[in-house]
């Protein structure tokens, strides 16, 4: 997988439109500097074919003292990691399947045109919309993804 | 490793070292998988390809195209890993893939049932045959694999403790893989004794560049293998004619994981993906892993058509998914898609039912040697002819110029 902070875009001829049926995270989840907030859990229910984020990485935002918790992510282009290719979508059903069978509780999240990405502008530049994130605590698994 | 009924001529790593004498009984976890060993009579090993496999033989019959056992220069492998000597180990990944490892996903997936039994009682007449042949080589390439791993992961256990581990608990996969195929067998009343399996086959040699480039491959392609198998079985339940096949979805991600580590492996050695050499013997890989794949399947043609598959739809699919992804990491890799390559492909099927069938014949020794001459070069040929056709040019964008790691 790729190394954090790496990113690439791959070329497309035409922007997908917005998929309106995506999973979408709260408004709240928006990582601003003196607010600690927690993100709204949903079951992530992903109809599109999604696809292998080989090509992605990872910058951390910065710690918060007020939060108790690290957040990870990861960002791709919306048709990119959703259509072009099938495997994302079975790794995050195999995850969500190990989840309920060891009753985990669920620390990742599927964000589709984050709000945070705004204070990222070097990475908002070189992607293409609309954007999707794969957020999680757990920062070896996006290391991995 | 290798995936289902893929066997490849010089693709199925195996170690040999230190494991000569020993029977394979590994503990996964909180299960044991117990290889079981019956005598060679009642389960004789790797059948003859094209050839029906007779009960109480018990030489084994390699040809080109069975499943092979594999060695590696492990002090060479030593060198690669030791990060005093390699500073492009990225740690940090590996660390984040053996995290991964150690999650292990399918820990509690791979269990019986009875429906098993039943299904396998099924089963009659040339179907059946097969299936146990289909079962008997799947056991095999993946018992090949866990041997490999497991030697590896003990011989670089003190120069790099965490890819050592990642190997452990790849072998860890492979070997379940295995007990549950060979668990399979049992309900054709026969097993595989793999002891007899460890000892007695040969080994062949492969510089550790060659396995990095085999077994990445066969890791992908046996996941392209096994997700289109279960795909088309659940999208046509009918041809779902054994239970094993339900359990593919959640095998393939193995493979998967497998290979998204030999992908780390090879980026963590730069010299292989970078320069001409590596371009060349990419493309050799690809070339010879997928011709081993088409040759066995179209050779099995009914096995695939008893699933309800179109063998050489099936192996096209599997072909170019593979090649894409294998895109992403090697430096070339083949214009699979160009229809000559299909071409190529098909008349390489029909020169080896040639062979086949010469070998099948009643002449002596010398007259089937001389026959099959002619034929063995024009297989050459083809081969050779399918790859000097231009190659696409690809590789990791992570040696792509990009800006410095981003930090907040």
């Amino acid at each position: 997988m790729v190394a954090p902070a790496t990113l690439s875009l791959r070329p497309f001829a035409t922007l997908a439109p917005s998929r309106a049926a995506l999973p979408r995270v709260g408004a709240g989840f928006a990582l601003p500097p003196a607010v600690s907030c927690q993100p709204r859990r949903r079951r992530l229910s992903l109809r599109a074919v999604a696809v292998d984020s080989d090509q992605q990485g990872s910058p951390e935002p910065p710690d918060q003292e007020a939060k108790p918790k690290k957040y990870h992510f990861l960002v791709a282009n919306a048709k990119f990691m959703l259509d072009e290719e099938e495997h994302f979508q079975e790794q995050l059903k195999e995850k969500l399947r190990l989840y309920g069978e060891r009753e985990k509780e669920q620390d990742f999240w599927l964000v589709v045109e984050p709000k945070f990405l705004d204070r990222f502008p070097n990475i908002t530049k070189r992607l293409k919309r609309p954007a999707v994130a794969l957020v999680s605590t757990d920062g070896n698994w996006i290391t991995n993804a | 490793m290798a995936s289902s009924a893929m066997e490849l001529s010089l693709l199925n790593p195996a170690a040999m070292r230190g494991l000569s004498a020993a029977k394979p009984r590994v503990v996964s976890s909180r299960r044991i998988v117990r290889f079981r060993v019956a005598s060679s009579a009642a389960a004789p090993p790797a059948a003859k390809p094209g050839t029906p496999k007779k009960r109480g033989k018990t030489e084994i019959q390699e040809t080109l195209l069975t499943p092979r056992f594999y060695t590696t220069d492990f002090d060479e492998m030593e060198r690669l890993f030791n990060a005093e000597i390699n500073k492009q180990l990225n740690q940090e990944e590996f660390d984040a893939l053996l995290q991964e490892f150690k999650t292990d996903y399918n820990q509690t997936h791979f269990v019986r049932n009875p429906e098993f039994k039943a299904a396998a009682d099924k089963m009659e007449g040339p179907l059946r045959q097969i299936f146990v042949e289909f079962l008997e080589r799947s056991c095999t390439a993946e018992f090949s694999g866990f041997l490999l791993y497991k030697e590896l992961g003990r011989r670089l256990k003190k120069t790099n403790p965490v890819v050592a581990e990642i190997f452990s608990l790849m072998s860890r996969d492979e070997a379940r893989h295995a007990g549950f195929l060979n668990k399979g067998l049992s309900d054709f009343n026969l097993a595989l004794d793999l002891g007899f399996l460890t000892k007695a086959r040969k080994y062949t040699f492969f510089k550790p560049k060659f396995i990095f480039y085999a077994t990445y491959l066969s890791e992908k392609i046996g996941y392209w293998r096994y997700i289109t198998i279960f795909r088309h079985l659940k999208a046509n339940p009918e041809y779902q004619v054994y239970p094993i096949f339900k359990y593919f979805e959640n095998w393939c991600q193995d493979e998967n994981r497998h290979g998204d580590f030999f992908s780390a492996l090879l980026k963590a050695q730069p010299q292989f993906l970078n320069d001409w050499k590596a371009k060349l013997w990419s493309r050799f890989f690809c070339l010879s892993v997928y011709v081993t794949m088409y040759l066995n399947d179209c050779q099995r043609t009914t096995f695939y058509e008893g699933i309800g598959l179109d063998t050489k739809e099936f192996d096209m699919h599997v072909i170019i998914e593979t090649n894409r992804t294998t895109a992403r990491i090697f430096p070339a890799v083949l214009d699979v898609e160009n229809p000559e390559f299909k071409r190529k492909l098909d008349r390489m099927v029909e020169i080896n039912k040639k062979i086949i069938a010469i070998g099948e014949s009643d002449d002596i020794p010398l007259v089937k040697n001389l026959k099959r001459i002619p034929h063995v070069a024009a297989l050459v040929s083809e081969i050779i002819a399918a790859y000097l056709m231009p190659p696409i040019e690809s590789g990791s964008v992570d040696f792509a110029e990009f800006e410095p790691q981003l930090v907040y």
